[in-house]
């Protein structure tokens, strides 16, 4: 330390300058002491500690913001970027021509923030009374939801808005803090029950949980909609634009190949069919033969999705009863086998249908009669069979193995193989499918759709049951020759015997053909895909020249018969299997499918009726719903009518009555004489007079009918003998009258009932 | 680092104007970089700052105007005023579990100013008196005063407890005590005293979130491993006593957050900077204290290595002007006071800037004028008012 030294003086040339200056300011107390060597050396050795320190801390910020940026920079972007997905406006399903089938909109939500409510609120009790109670919740639900510790809680979501009003005021008159209303999407079904099942359902959070819906849920809610966004340290979101990169992509809106339409009259129709019938459910599917389009799948019991939560509850717990109920029957029996009223207990026992359902994809079924179809389809193309050749069918009863199969149309002389078609003759098939082999006979079925998922797309696809053939006993190969043995989904069923229709080439059932964009431009088109050729067009020709006599007024289908257009199907009468693991004598399934128009088929058509009661037969329980769904939508779609064998009956029936139709008459079949041919009155041009409708044929009554702006409803067959608006009144045009018909004595003998 | 010959005072004059170019570049760094800040957490610390700037002006320009000799009488009196008003602190409200406030204003800010004022007063008035043959105790008490002068203070603030300003007054004090001319070997001895100290300060005066801070920087790795040990021991034999350990590890863990933060945001800046207001790291709050001890991450992000260059740039040319102004100083006093402000900024910026890239443990200290704080921004500007206080004089003498 040491005092002020001379040498420090010394080495500064200004201290000398300081000293004068001193002397003249009057500051004894700070008389300037220099500084000694030892604070210069120090003063040095500071400033150079200094530079040191300075460096390193530059070190430091190159170290990190040079070397190692690139771990921070991911490091900090684990932190703030988040990738999310956002939920925008889901897409919009469309049937083929536009109509809109499912939509979303914005309904009200409500939700709390428990703990700010609470603070908020003065009369907690109350509170929770006047919820439960105009919100129609569970009071206990109620309370726990205001009870809880957490930020945000829903209380009751997409409500209506009457009660989101409600809410409204409430918090409006008692300056509540803590409850709010927001909107959120909602799905909603304009058409209501119409496909209800094919369309499916979305829960909250638009979640796609049945049918297309859940099956192009990622397409729907536009999947590649996630963005990056910056979330700060409460987990809130924020501040996507400041990043730039977020590639929103919107939910598709899906083209179906549904027509609302067809879908309409095919639910009508198979409606009417399972409730005379009494049976539990049933389902119809129409296909277009060459694109494998879906025109119609349609169900009964229908559904509705806009309350979908009621009915799965409801059938949830129908279907929870029936299985307490079932085993509970199962093992009493088991106690007691002999006991009859268990037996007819079970026997009588009726199983839950779930509504919800896609069964058309999703529940299989054993086909029955109308698989002999493909069996046919098989020994044609191998050439093991003509329709020709005859086939001895011992009797109508056949031993295979121990066990007897009989055919409930009996004959002792030998059939031609079109009439084994045409009586559904299980014998014969059994001998057909001998001469396959299991080998053969398993190959076509699998090219036929058998045994895999039919490509209807989403995850209920069911693949049915179609056993190796190495599995296959005698007995199983005579089953399956007659469909017994194997499981099929309706769509699988309709979509092979549309490959015959579609001269042998198996197309894959098409439900959705385009996805488009929020303004309905496509933005990705799904073509029809042909899956494989199964067998020739000239096998598949014959087929359905085959199948076309199962029509006829003896064959078993006589009553898919129809006036307009030649027909091709085959019935099929299962037997369902009971819960005691054989077939129950009271469970059926009834079913009918076929192709028309039969010489150049547009359309394949399904229909299959499960446990009808009565009649069970699939010719008289489905047929008729085939001939009215068939007939109604080959009507729609403007399919010009067949110039076929049984329209030349029903021609001749009306020519004996009317005459030679006039060849010159524009786009008429045939012309009707002048004088039946009432005017329009001129004092009331939009009535028109009722035409006596007597004596005319179907054909001539319907063409009377129209000519006079009239819908007419056929009922009954033969020659008119009954209108219930009497001739000559005046009604507004396109009014219906009903006409009844009776069967004219040259059409041969009634319809007698033809099994399977 | 090369002291200026009086020949050069010339050139001085320039020196001294581009050292105010500098307080000027910090100041407006510091209110582009509060704004930018206050556009992350949507406040208006920037505006609050302005003020302070131009009270601080103010406040610089009336030191700058007093007579030095009227500052020096006062030098006790500020330091004495000071130290009431540290122990007054100790009885108001803790806010954030510190007692740090009082009439609006922080005392320890000031304080430090006020050691300096007072350490170059007793080595002034020291040298003026010569030098004295002391024997005894009160040889001993001659070598222990500065370091008293020092503790005073340091003592006080500890208990408010604010450990990062009491480790820069015991910094500041060192410097000066340093600069004095101290002899290595005593400073040995009080480093080594400090030595001993710390272990005893570490069982009995350093709070729980202190040691978790320490522990936290000096092995990160270490700790989580631990941490998790006692997270599987605790499964394993659950008990109150594993609980609680596992509890401690994660509160110390937890004080890993904030200068993780900071580094990530920094060293996310890479070399140019994301740009202003692009900062995501600090922007989400994923930093707090972002207008306060951790500003300068802001900065690094957005400005990059660059822009961390030219503001350490801007900081040593201001300490290189404050030891040039030692030079200048026309007696003990003045030499000391400019030492003594030179180390106030220095050692404020090099553990804030340490703190912040995790090179030191995380120890509350405001970054110099760039900081938000009315008090740390006032006390700044006292200690640059005194410095052209100093400049001043020593021009008009010399």
């Amino acid at each position: 330390m040491g005092r002020p030294t001379s040498q420090n003086r010394r080495g500064r040339g200004a201290s000398n300058r300081n000293k004068k200056r001193e002397a003249k300011v009057k500051a004894p107390r700070l008389t300037g002491v220099e500084l000694d060597r030892m604070q210069l050396r120090r003063l040095g050795l500071v400033g150079g500690i200094l530079s040191v320190c300075f460096v390193a801390v530059l070190g430091t910020c190159a170290y990190l913001q040079g070397c190692e940026h690139d771990a921070f920079r991911k490091e900090a972007e684990k932190n703030y970027l988040r990738r999310l997905r956002l939920d925008t406006q889901r897409g919009e399903l469309f049937d083929r021509n536009g109509e809109r089938l499912a939509a979303s909109v914005e309904v009200p939500t409500i939700y709390l923030n428990p703990r700010t409510l609470r603070s908020k609120a003065t009369d907690l009790d109350l509170l929770e009374h006047w919820l439960a109670e105009n919100l129609s919740l569970d009071p206990e639900f109620v309370r726990k939801q205001l009870s809880s510790n957490a930020d945000f809680r829903y209380l009751k979501r997409q409500v209506t808005h009457q009660e989101a009003k409600l809410v409204h005021h409430l918090v409006r008159e008692q300056k509540l803090e803590g409850i709010y209303v927001t909107s959120e999407a909602k799905r909603f079904y304009p058409k209501r029950e119409l496909a209800g099942q094919v369309l499916g359902v979305v829960g909250f959070d638009s979640t796609g949980h049945e049918g297309l819906e859940r099956a192009y849920d990622r397409q729907l809610r536009g999947n590649k909609l996630t963005a990056r966004y910056h979330r700060n340290s409460h987990g809130q979101y924020a501040m996507v634009e400041a990043l730039g990169r977020v590639e929103p992509e919107e939910g598709r809106s899906l083209q179906l190949t549904i027509d609302e339409n067809i879908q309409a009259v095919a639910e009508e129709e198979l409606e009417r069919t399972v409730v005379s019938s009494m049976a539990l459910s049933g389902v119809a599917v129409v296909l277009d033969v060459a694109t494998g389009d879906l025109l119609s799948v349609a169900h009964y019991p229908r559904f509705n999705p806009n309350n979908y939560r009621e009915i799965i509850r409801q059938d949830d717990d129908q279907e929870a009863a029936f299985e307490t109920l079932k085993r509970r029957l199962i093992s009493e029996l088991r106690e007691a086998p002999e006991d009859e009223d268990l037996i007819q207990a079970l026997k009588h026992l009726k199983p839950s249908i779930q509504r919800r359902r896609n069964r058309a994809i999703a529940d299989i079924f054993e086909p029955g009669s109308t698989f002999k179809i493909f069996t046919l389809a098989a020994a044609l193309e191998e050439r093991i069979v003509r329709l020709e050749d005859e086939i001895d069918t011992e009797g109508g009863r056949y031993k295979v193995g121990k066990k007897w199969i009989s055919d409930t149309h009996r004959s002792n002389e030998p059939l031609s193989v079109r009439d084994l078609v045409k009586f559904s003759s299980n014998v014969g098939f059994i001998k057909i499918g001998q001469m396959l082999g299991r080998d053969r006979l398993h190959s076509y079925l699998r090219n036929f759709g058998f045994g895999s998922p039919s490509g209807y797309g989403g995850m209920s696809d069911s693949p049915g049951v179609l056993r190796p053939p190495r599995d296959w006993p005698d007995i199983t190969l005579a089953n399956i020759s007659f469909g017994q043995g194997v499981a099929v989904t309706a769509v699988q069923l309709a979509s092979a015997t549309a490959a015959l229709g579609n001269r042998g080439v198996l197309m894959r059932p098409r439900i959705v053909s385009a996805l488009m964009d929020s303004e309905g431009k496509i933005v990705e088109r799904i073509p029809p895909k042909p899956i494989r050729r199964v067998v020739s067009e000239e096998t598949a020709h014959q087929v359905v020249e085959a199948l076309s006599s199962v029509v006829e007024p003896d064959g078993t289908g006589a009553r898919a018969w129809m006036y307009d257009y030649n027909v091709a199907g085959k019935t099929g009468t299962a037997q369902k299997p009971d819960f005691l693991g054989g077939y129950a004598e009271n469970r059926w399934v009834a079913s009918f499918v076929g192709l028309a128009p039969a010489e150049r088929p547009k359309l394949c058509v399904l229909v299959a009726v499960n446990e009808p009661q009565g009649l069970y037969y699939g010719g008289r329980v489905a047929a008729p719903a085939f001939r009215s769904i068939t007939e109604r939508a080959l009507n729609y779609l403007d399919v010009s009518p067949s110039y076929g064998a049984r329209q030349r009956v029903a021609r001749e029936n009306i020519v004996a009555q009317l005459g030679e139709p006039d060849p010159s008459a524009e786009g008429a079949y045939y012309d009707w004489p002048a004088d039946t041919q009432p005017g329009v009155d001129p004092n009331r041009p939009n009535e028109v007079a009722v035409p006596d409708f007597a004596d005319l044929g179907i054909r001539g009554a319907v063409a009377l009918a129209h000519k006079q702006y009239l819908s007419i409803e056929v009922d009954g067959t033969g020659t008119a003998a009954g209108q219930s608006i009497r001739p000559g009144t005046l009604v507004p045009a396109w009014t219906t009258v009903d006409v009844f018909f009776r069967p004219a004595q040259d059409l041969g003998a009634p319809l007698e009932e033809v099994a399977p | 680092m090369n002291i200026a010959q009086p020949k050069q005072s010339k050139r001085l004059l320039n020196f001294d104007l581009i050292a105010f170019a500098v307080v000027i570049a910090i100041v407006s760094i510091g209110l582009l970089n509060l704004r930018n800040a206050d556009f992350y957490s949507a406040d208006s610390f920037h505006e609050r700052q302005t003020r302070w700037y131009l009270l601080g002006l103010v406040v610089a320009t009336l030191v700058a105007a007093t007579d030095l000799h009227l500052i020096s009488r006062l030098a006790y009196v500020a330091y004495a005023v000071s130290l009431i008003l540290l122990v007054a602190v100790l009885f108001t409200e803790p806010i954030n579990n510190s007692r740090r406030w009082i009439f609006g204003i922080q005392p320890s800010e000031f304080s430090k100013i006020t050691t300096v004022l007072a350490l170059a007063r007793y080595f002034h008035d020291k040298r003026m008196r010569g030098r004295q043959e002391l024997v005894g105790l009160r040889r001993w008490l001659q070598i222990a005063a500065p370091f008293l002068i020092m503790l005073g203070p340091v003592l006080l603030i500890f208990l408010e407890p604010d450990l990062g300003t009491a480790l820069i007054v015991v910094l500041i004090g060192l410097s000066m005590i340093f600069f004095q001319g101290v002899k290595i070997r005593s400073l040995i001895t009080a480093v080594g005293i400090v030595g001993l100290i710390f272990p005893l300060a570490w069982r009995f005066a350093l709070h729980d979130y202190q040691k978790a801070r320490v522990l936290v920087w000096w092995d990160p790795v270490e700790l989580a491993e631990r941490y998790q040990d006692a997270k599987d021991q605790a499964k394993a034999a659950p008990s109150t006593e594993t609980k609680k350990q596992v509890r401690r590890l994660k509160q110390i863990l937890d004080k890993a957050y904030q200068p993780k933060q900071a580094v990530i945001a920094i060293g996310s800046g890479e070399f140019y900077g994301k740009g202003g207001r692009q900062g995501h790291a600090t922007r989400q709050r994923h930093l707090p204290y972002l207008h306060t001890d951790f500003v300068i991450a802001t900065w690094g992000e957005e400005r990059g290595f660059i822009g961390c260059t030219v503001l350490l740039a801007l900081y040593y040319i201001l300490c290189y002007w404050a030891l040039r102004v030692t030079k200048v100083a026309k007696d003990q006093f003045q030499a000391l006071l400019a030492v003594g402000i030179c180390a106030t900024i220095f050692w404020q910026f090099f553990v804030n800037v340490g703190m912040v890239t995790g090179v030191l443990p995380v120890v509350g200290v405001a970054l110099p004028l760039l900081s938000y704080g009315g008090s740390s921004v006032l006390s700044i500007c006292v200690g640059l008012g005194l410095l052209v206080n100093v400049v001043r004089r020593g021009r008009a003498t010399g």
